[in-house]
C-alpha cells in the first residue's frame, strides 16, 4: 500500500480504536459478579424507578449483549449519556471493570 | 385548597407532566418499526446487526420512551440515533416505546 494511504487510513481509525477500547479488554463475568454491587441496587429490583431527572422505569439489563453494555457504560463514563447517577457509577469504573460487568449481566 | 378539587386537579397535573400519559399506539409503532429500526435491531427487536446495539424486545416502554426522547433532545449523544430520533415526532416515539415493549424478548432483573 501507498505509504501516505497508509498512515491515513490509520490515523482515521485512531479515534475508533481510542473509543472501543474498554469494549475490546477481554471481560470475565466471574470478576464482574463482584462488582455488582453498585448495580443491584436499581437494576436487580423488578419495576423500580429512577426519579432524576426523569421519572421512569430502569432498563432491565440482565441478558443485553455484552457489546453494547460495555459501550452503553463507557458513554455514561464520556458523558455522551448525561443520566447523573449513571454517569457518576460509571465514572468510578475502570475500562477492566466496565469490560467484567459487560461480560457479567450479558451472561445472566 | 378544597379537598373535592384538589383530587382532579393533582390528577391533571400529574397527567400533564407524565410520559407514561401517552399511551402509545402498538400497531402504529409496528409499522414505524418497520421502516426505521428493524434494519439494525432486527425483525423482532432483539436480533441487531451489530452486537453493540441493545436488544428492545420486551424493554419497559418508560425506558424506551424516555431513551428515545433523550437521543433527540440531546441529552444521549449517538451519531445514528440522535439522526433517527429527531425524525420521530412525540407521538412516533410513544408508539415505538410500547411495540417494543408488548415484544417477547431475553432482558431481566436476573442478578
Amino acid at each position: 500500500m501507498n505509504k501516505k494511504l497508509f498512515i491515513s487510513a490509520v490515523l482515521s481509525l485512531a479515534p475508533l480504536a481510542a473509543f472501543a477500547q474498554a469494549s475490546a479488554l477481554k471481560g470475565d463475568p466471574k470478576a464482574g459478579e463482584v462488582k455488582t454491587a453498585m448495580c443491584i441496587g436499581c437494576h436487580a429490583i423488578p419495576g423500580y424507578k429512577a426519579s432524576f431527572p426523569h421519572v421512569y422505569l430502569v432498563p432491565m439489563i440482565s441478558g443485553q449483549s455484552q457489546a453494547y453494555l460495555a459501550s452503553a457504560l463507557e458513554a455514561y463514563r464520556k458523558g455522551d449519556r448525561s443520566h447523573p447517577t449513571m454517569r457518576a457509577i460509571a465514572g468510578s469504573l475502570s475500562d477492566q471493570d466496565i469490560a467484567d460487568l459487560a461480560a457479567y449481566y450479558a451472561g445472566r | 385548597m378544597n379537598r373535592m378539587l384538589f383530587a382532579p386537579l393533582a390528577a391533571l397535573a400529574f397527567a400533564a407532566i407524565s410520559p407514561s400519559a401517552f399511551a402509545g399506539d402498538v400497531a402504529k409503532g409496528q409499522e414505524k418499526a418497520a421502516q426505521a429500526c428493524a434494519v439494525c435491531h432486527g425483525k423482532d427487536g432483539n436480533t441487531p446487526i451489530d452486537p453493540s446495539y441493545p436488544k428492545l424486545g420486551g424493554q419497559y416502554r418508560d425506558y424506551l420512551e424516555r431513551a428515545l426522547l433523550d437521543y433527540r433532545n440531546g441529552q444521549r449523544k449517538n451519531a445514528i440515533m440522535g439522526a433517527q430520533a429527531q425524525a420521530l415526532t412525540r407521538a412516533e416515539i410513544s408508539n415505538l416505546a410500547s411495540y417494543y415493549a408488548s415484544l417477547p424478548g431475553q432482558l431481566s432483573h436476573r442478578r
